[in-house]
């Protein structure tokens, strides 16, 4: 191991991905010396008194949400990878769907649906006499609506990256496994699953990640979770040290888990199977049919239709103030930011995976694992990160050589921001096709003689297609909802649709922020559409 | 080669990105999110043609953005909603004195700082509502008597995770202190008619819901809903009546927003003419009609809609002293169980 490694070291593909992984890790390496910190006077009151709920809360949410999510991701990736059922080919986009509404607009939303003052529940109210409280059917400002709301917002994290493995799963094992008499559901759940199980832990990492840094929905619903407390540390007590001690816990936890996964799977083999003939769909009609299309629905209303026509119908009253504000300009600049940024995000986790491929070194791993930290973390702490790193730079510079640049509030800066933000998606989706591509077919061509740029470009590239246009569209979706980093990091004067649903939202305005939030949609819809064809071409 | 020169001239794209602008301009970053805000600083580059550019972000976030800026920083005016964030921008020496002479005739002294660190811009009353059907309006005459066993399972209130309660309770640490404020914080949770969760709009909707009876709000939110678009929303708003605490001896707890002067400000003069600005009668009016608030210039009039609730008098502590009690307010309302 060692004497590859030493050997590789100075090979330009290892130098490069240290060069990327580094300058990925030093916002979040820079959080992580916060351990050393000296805690203030309040320390030992957020640590009893705070934590341990909080702790509680983040495990029930997680747990819940890890159930519900797999349920329908999963399970919903294989019926629509294999069978042909009535509405087939409309689910097969629209389940991807609810991705597009980032999780608190879509918690916004489902309050307003069910709330005293909602048009449902004032109809219920004066025609037949409903009264269940605040809210309609049960109260949703709580720890199962919240575990409710991230269950259909995030599932599509799983099933996408679900769906990309099992199209391209090659078809033998299964006609094996019928040939033997085996039944379908014995081949799911023993065969299809557990070789699927990288791309689901992929999935499943990202919809933990995402509910651990969420701060707005959390907030609204009243549930106070482990991010609760980081900033509760931060704002309420100003006791900084504390905050960042808590997220270099919440960090570690989440290493941890992500080094247990893979330690668990390392036994396995998953590759050798890309290869030979695809599967074709089994056409279930009857009954049978209608009830994969009932469960289907679920996930498509609860996480989009509901949610998306509620906010369509605030925007009835809105419209026209929003339309005034300069709309184009906030859709180009969402738009290009997201697309400039998804690049830049695959083009780095190919780069590493690939190189992971060739030299297979522990530590450059464990670097990589660092760079996809910031997913996990609340986005203020990483804006936090990159505020000294870039303004450490500033300053390098001017001391240095007198020069005075500007990195913080421009493009440059917030596109450097999305990519330690966001490294953990595109290299999840890239490193799960990865692990099913075999070895060998790199060896094949190595030996032949191709070069390495040139066994990347024409043979695994081709290769990961879907997995690297699944995760193109997550980044992109992800830097379109983006939140917190782009608040602050942003240039002078430039808004995007997110901030600017977010301005109205938070002040308690959802109706103003209906029609940005619908942009933010039918904006997510396009690359949903476009890239669902791409990769939709690769099964026959 | 072509794949270096294209890299090198995206490269040079982006840097030219970063190129400062050398028109002139004053850099503000905000923690109000109100297009009003927007509006205002158009008529002054208007009628000035000095340029406003503008972040709007979380108000702590911005504090952290400075400190880590340092000297560097490109702002000049630093604004929030929330006075306590002011004075914990002061407290770390990110602001400096705004000259007195430009305010004093148009704010009054307790909504200002005394060092000059920051100045007030509008004001929100954190009030109590109440069903008019339900409750009784003589019941109810200080943010105290809600610990009244009578008002056992009726009051609503939003998280204590919300700057607007934070200060509300840092408010009656300064007036009754640490003990008695404890008694009232866990006298009110156990008046709670239900978990804490959702915003002050949410509380409102609570009240005609039933689900209680009395609720804290800001005065701003009730404004927002008795405007609403949708008519049920109106309707609930009007179900509530309004009571200024503590009229009888304190004054009901008023937060301001306002800005403060950065200590890297390059542009002092200029930036000194925004806040003058804003402070204008005709700014002023303009911010309230458009936002509910209460105007700080008294020479401003009120809204149709502020001037019927009528006038009240207000808490008058130095509303720097809010800053140093927040962490024991917040410790107090976690040790109470109030979320």
């Amino acid at each position: 191991m060692k004497n590859i490694f030493f050997k590789s070291f100075f090979s330009p593909w290892v130098i490069s991905v240290l060069i990327i992984t580094l300058l990925i890790s030093m916002p979040i390496l820079v959080i992580f010396s916060g351990i050393w910190n000296e805690a203030g006077d309040f320390w030992v009151h957020i640590r009893t008194e705070l934590v341990p709920q909080y702790i509680r809360n983040t495990l029930i949410l997680a747990v819940g949400v890890s159930i519900i999510s797999l349920i329908f991701g999963v399970n919903l990736a294989w019926l629509i990878s294999n069978f042909d059922f009535p509405g087939r080919n409309f689910f097969d986009w629209a389940l991807i769907m609810p991705i597009a509404i980032p999780a608190y607009i879509s918690g916004f939303a489902w309050a307003g649906i069910l709330d005293y003052t909602s048009p449902l529940y004032t109809f219920l109210r004066n025609n037949f006499g409903w009264n269940t409280g605040q809210f309609l059917f049960f109260d949703i400002l709580s720890i199962s609506g919240a575990i409710v709301i991230f269950s259909f917002a995030l599932y599509p994290y799983i099933f996408l990256i679900a769906k990309a493995y099992f199209d391209r799963q090659s078809g033998n094992l299964f006609e094996a496994s019928a040939s033997l008499g085996r039944s379908k559901m014995y081949t799911y759940f023993n065969l299809a699953l557990p070789m699927a199980r990288p791309a689901i832990a992929a999935g499943l990492s990202l919809v933990l990640m995402e509910i651990l840094n969420d701060y707005g929905l959390v907030k609204y619903f009243g549930v106070d979770t482990f991010t609760t407390g980081i900033f509760s540390a931060w704002f309420a007590f100003g006791d900084k040290s504390a905050a960042m001690k808590l997220a270099v816990y919440l960090m570690v936890f989440v290493l941890f888990l992500l080094i247990f996964e893979k330690m668990q799977r390392r036994r396995l083999r998953y590759s050798g199977v890309s290869e030979g003939k695809l599967m074709s769909r089994i056409k279930v009609s009857g009954f049978k049919g209608w009830l994969i299309t009932f469960f289907s629905i679920i996930p498509f209303i609860v996480g989009f239709a509901f949610p998306f026509l509620q906010l369509v119908y605030w925007s009835f009253d809105t419209w026209e103030q929003f339309l005034t504000q300069g709309f184009i300009r906030l859709l180009t600049n969402s738009f290009l930011l997201a697309a400039i940024s998804a690049l830049i995000v695959m083009i780095s986790s190919v780069l590493i995976i690939y190189t992971l491929r060739l030299y297979h070194s522990r530590r450059l791993k464990l670097v990589s694992v660092i760079s996809t930290l910031g997913y996990a973390l609340p986005g203020a702490v990483v804006a936090l990160g990159l505020l000294v790193i870039l303004s450490w730079t500033e300053n390098f510079f001017i001391q240095h050589w007198g020069l005075r640049i500007v990195i913080t509030g421009t493009w440059f800066g917030l596109i450097y921001a999305y990519l330690v933000r966001f490294m953990a998606v595109g290299y999840q989706s890239v490193e799960s096709g990865s692990e099913k591509i075999s070895r060998s077919i790199d060896q094949a061509a190595l030996s032949l003689g191709a070069g390495k740029f040139r066994n990347l470009w024409f043979n695994s590239l081709p290769l990961l297609r879907a997995s690297i246009i699944s995760g193109f569209l997550l980044v992109m979706i992800d830097v379109l909802k983006e939140l917190p980093l782009t608040l602050l990091l942003r240039p002078f004067n430039f808004d995007t649709l997110a901030i600017r649903a977010f301005e109205y939202a938070s002040d308690e305005r959802v109706a103003e922020a209906a029609p940005a939030a619908v942009m933010i949609i039918l904006a997510g819809l396009m690359p949903v559409l476009i890239i669902n064809r791409l990769i939709g071409r690769t099964k026959i | 080669m072509r794949y270096y020169i294209v890299f090198i001239s995206l490269f040079m794209l982006l840097l030219q990105s970063c190129s400062i602008d050398s028109e002139e301009a004053i850099n503000v970053y905000s923690g109000r999110h109100y297009s009003s805000d927007e509006v205002l600083f158009k008529r002054f580059s208007d009628q000035t043609g000095i340029k406003v550019n503008l972040i709007k972000a979380d108000s702590d976030q911005l504090i952290n953005r400075l400190t880590v800026e340092g000297e560097n920083s490109p702002a000049d005016l630093f604004i929030t909603a929330d006075v306590s964030r002011l004075s914990q921008a002061a407290n770390l020496g990110l602001l400096q004195a705004i000259p007195n002479e430009v305010v004093e005739d148009q704010v009054p002294s307790n909504l200002r700082d005394p060092d000059g660190m920051w100045v007030g811009l509008t004001k929100r009353a954190r009030v109590i509502v109440y069903n008019k059907e339900r409750v009784n309006k003589d019941e109810l005459a200080n943010y105290e008597d809600l610990t009244d066993f009578r008002w056992k399972s009726r009051i609503l209130v939003r998280s204590s995770q919300s700057h607007y309660n934070q200060s509300l309770i840092a408010s009656i640490i300064s007036a009754l202190g640490v003990d008695k404020s404890r008694d009232w914080v866990s006298g009110l949770v156990t008046n709670f008619s239900q978990e804490p969760k959702g915003n002050d709009r949410d509380q409102v909707k609570a009240i005609a819901a039933g689900i209680g009876d009395v609720a804290l709000v800001n005065t701003y939110y009730l404004g927002l809903l008795l405007n609403s678009a949708n008519s049920e929303e109106r309707e609930v708003a009007e179900q509530v009546g309004i009571i200024f605490p503590n009229q009888g001896n304190r004054g009901t707890h008023v937060n301001v927003s306002g800005v403060g002067l950065t200590a890297s400000s390059s542009n002092r003069e200029n930036a000194v003419k925004l806040i003058k600005f804003l402070l204008r009668t005709d700014s002023q009016e303009y911010l309230s009609s458009e936002n509910f608030e209460y105007p700080v210039n008294p020479d401003a009039k009120w809204p149709e809609l502020l001037t019927n609730w009528g006038t009240f008098k207000e808490d008058s502590i130095n509303l720097n002293s809010l800053n140093k009690f927040l962490p024991e307010a917040m410790m107090i309302a976690n040790q109470a169980g109030w979320k």
